[in-house]
């Protein structure tokens, strides 16, 4: 891993985050780098942390410094760090459809459990139970298959991206924020592309149903219960 | 690469200039009044439930001979019409010397829940016009209906055609199975009587979503990110502020409205295959034998140009003028280009008409019922 990719790493989002409270008249200036307009945040709580993180951002100005050619229309050290950044984000997409996963998974176990038909004394409220699982399950695993085709849509918005980015053709991006620009542009092209599909129609509709069905249920089964303690009364 | 051009030392120039804006945004933030705006020029001349009508005089020593009611959409509050005296529609067509009207809708509530179509156009509606006939001694008043607002103009003048000189419709969906038609697409498959079963009336939140999602990145994302940048300019802040309330200050739908509407439009396309149903009558868009000015607006995210362009083929009446405006579906009232030429085009549009002698009201000339060339319906 370069110190670049690095950067980019999950010490920015801790250190980032702690940076962004303190006003910027606080920041210090990077050593070396006095008249640069790089500042850093001073170390708080997790001094470590942060120590580290201006280490990582000293590396990663020395890299720049190394790389700039000082002028032209095209700045080498961009060239390092954009793909970086992007890797970085398809790495976020990756975690995202694996934390989705991995959140859904114990749930559906846990729902699917609640369907299953008991024994006992128990079993008619089970039964009634049961009955609200299934909505449950319906919608949680609707809204589930939702959150992945988002996923995909994001893997395609940055595939596209990646190749607006290559491609020599179109305006040239001359600053971060015609970047993002470009990246908001990007993606929501691709979402509407894929929204418009007859597929995500359907996907989008057993969401919304699923959710009705299972707030309906719940009213039904909120009532009787609330009718059977009132009998009992 | 060769497209990137800036260098990290722009970067750094940026963020910081960046984070020296967002203080700046939070100052304009917390400095805001979240309340709508006032509007001096106007007093209520009818309450009927939730409902109001307020009327806006004309400013100007020359009045037009028709008063002009304008109704908006069911969705978010009218007064996008008059957001601040800068940016009002209104006050620019008092200036020009129209008599207006507002139909403000309210926000309905559990006692709405079954308030039809046929509630808001055969019967609220209907008590507008008629209030503003009796105000000013009239057969006729002109109508200018706003998105969701101009498709029930259109119903109203199909059903009650002698009591409407001009019909204007600005941004209004005639057509929802045109291709493009995101929001219609959406909806395509949900089922609405389920939704209204469990909801009862629907949350704006909910409508709200389904508008996010026309371009989730750039609405929940994005224009916080312009805001943050335009801080330094205090009226582009004011304006964001103010239109941020506007667009969250959502009512709720009426449950049996939103089914209609969602079952009859979006999904059977009723409007433009003449199959629409409201109160039990039939909407047919060839009964429209007074003059139209639609208006489209160029950019519009939530009703495509050529969902309004429909219009053209359906209508009865030949003196049909359609304008299309380089502007988006709210930017159409508040770019002020975009707003100075619909208020321009419609009062003139509008005098020319009202110097006409009042013709008598002619029966509706039946012309062959044309399906719209939309590519779900072909």
């Amino acid at each position: 891993m370069t110190a670049v990719e690095d950067f980019f790493g999950a010490e920015l989002l801790r250190t980032w985050l702690h940076a962004l409270t303190l006003p910027s008249g606080e920041w210090q200036v990077l050593p070396g780098f006095e008249k640069s307009p790089w500042r850093v945040a001073p170390p708080a709580a997790d001094g470590a942390q942060l120590a580290q993180f201006a280490a990582l951002l000293h590396e990663f100005a020395m890299t720049y410094a190394a790389r700039s050619d000082g002028g032209g229309e095209e700045s080498p050290a961009m060239s390092v760090v954009v793909p970086a950044l992007l890797k970085q984000l398809a790495q976020q997409v990756g975690l995202l459809r694996t934390a989705l996963n991995d959140a859904a998974a114990p749930f559906f176990q846990i729902l699917e459990t609640q369907t299953q038909p008991i024994l006992g004394p128990a079993r008619e409220t089970h039964r009634r139970w049961a009955v609200v699982a299934r909505a449950g399950l319906a919608h949680t695993r609707a809204l589930h298959a939702l959150q992945a085709t988002h996923c995909e849509i994001l893997e395609l918005a940055l595939g596209r991206f990646t190749g607006l980015l290559g491609s020599a053709e179109g305006p040239a991006i001359t600053s971060a924020r015609g970047l993002y620009n470009a990246w908001v542009g990007c993606a929501d092209a691709t979402y509407r592309e894929q929204a418009l599909t007859a597929g995500y129609a359907t996907q989008f509709a057993a969401a919304v149903d699923t959710g009705s069905g299972l707030r309906q249920i719940w009213r039904t089964w909120h009532s009787a219960t609330a009718d059977q303690f009132a009998a009992r009364d | 690469m060769p497209q990137i051009t800036f260098s990290l030392d722009d970067l750094a120039r940026e963020a910081t200039d960046y984070a020296r804006q967002s203080a700046r945004a939070q100052q304009r933030l917390a400095a805001w009044r979240d309340e709508e705006p006032q509007h001096a020029h106007r007093h209520v001349v009818l309450t009927r439930g939730k409902l109001q009508l307020y009327h806006y005089a004309a400013r100007t020593g020359a009045r037009a001979a028709t008063p002009l009611l304008l109704v908006y959409s069911l969705v978010n509050r009218p007064y996008v019409l008059d957001l601040a005296p800068a940016h009002s529609v209104i006050e620019d067509l008092c200036a020009r010397g129209q008599e207006v009207y507002l139909l403000d809708w309210g926000y309905p509530d559990r006692e709405d829940l079954r308030h039809t179509l046929a509630d808001y156009i055969a019967h609220d509606l209907d008590a507008c016009v008629e209030v503003v006939r009796a105000r000013h001694r009239l057969a006729q008043v002109n109508l200018l209906g706003v998105c969701q607002g101009g498709t029930f103009c259109l119903c109203y003048a199909a059903l009650y055609g002698t009591k409407i000189k001009n019909l204007v419709t600005v941004a209004t969906p005639v057509d929802f199975h045109t291709a493009n038609d995101l929001l219609s697409h959406l909806l395509r498959q949900v089922d609405s009587a389920a939704l209204v079963a469990a909801y009862g009336n629907l949350a704006g939140d909910f409508l709200n979503a389904l508008f996010i999602a026309q371009k989730p990145l750039q609405f929940a994302h994005q224009k916080y990110i312009n805001f943050v940048a335009r801080a330094d300019d205090e009226a582009a802040s004011t304006l964001f502020l103010a239109l941020e309330r506007w667009i969250f200050d959502s009512p709720a739908l009426a449950g049996a409205a939103f089914r209609e509407f969602t079952e009859g439009c979006y999904q059977g396309n009723g409007l433009a295959l003449g199959t629409l149903q409201v109160g039990g009558q039939t909407i047919h868009l060839q009964d429209l034998q007074m003059p139209v000015l639609n208006v489209i607006a160029r950019d519009d995210h939530l009703v495509p140009p050529a969902a309004s362009r429909a219009l053209r083929g359906l209508v009865g009446t030949i003196d049909y003028t359609e304008l299309e405006l380089p502007a988006g579906h709210i930017g159409i009232f508040i770019s002020a280009q975009a707003r100075a030429t619909l208020v321009e085009v419609v009062v003139n549009w509008l005098a020319a008409r009202d110097s006409q002698a009042a013709a008598p009201q002619q029966p509706a000339k039946k012309r062959p019922r044309k399906r719209p060339r939309s590519a779900d319906s072909a």
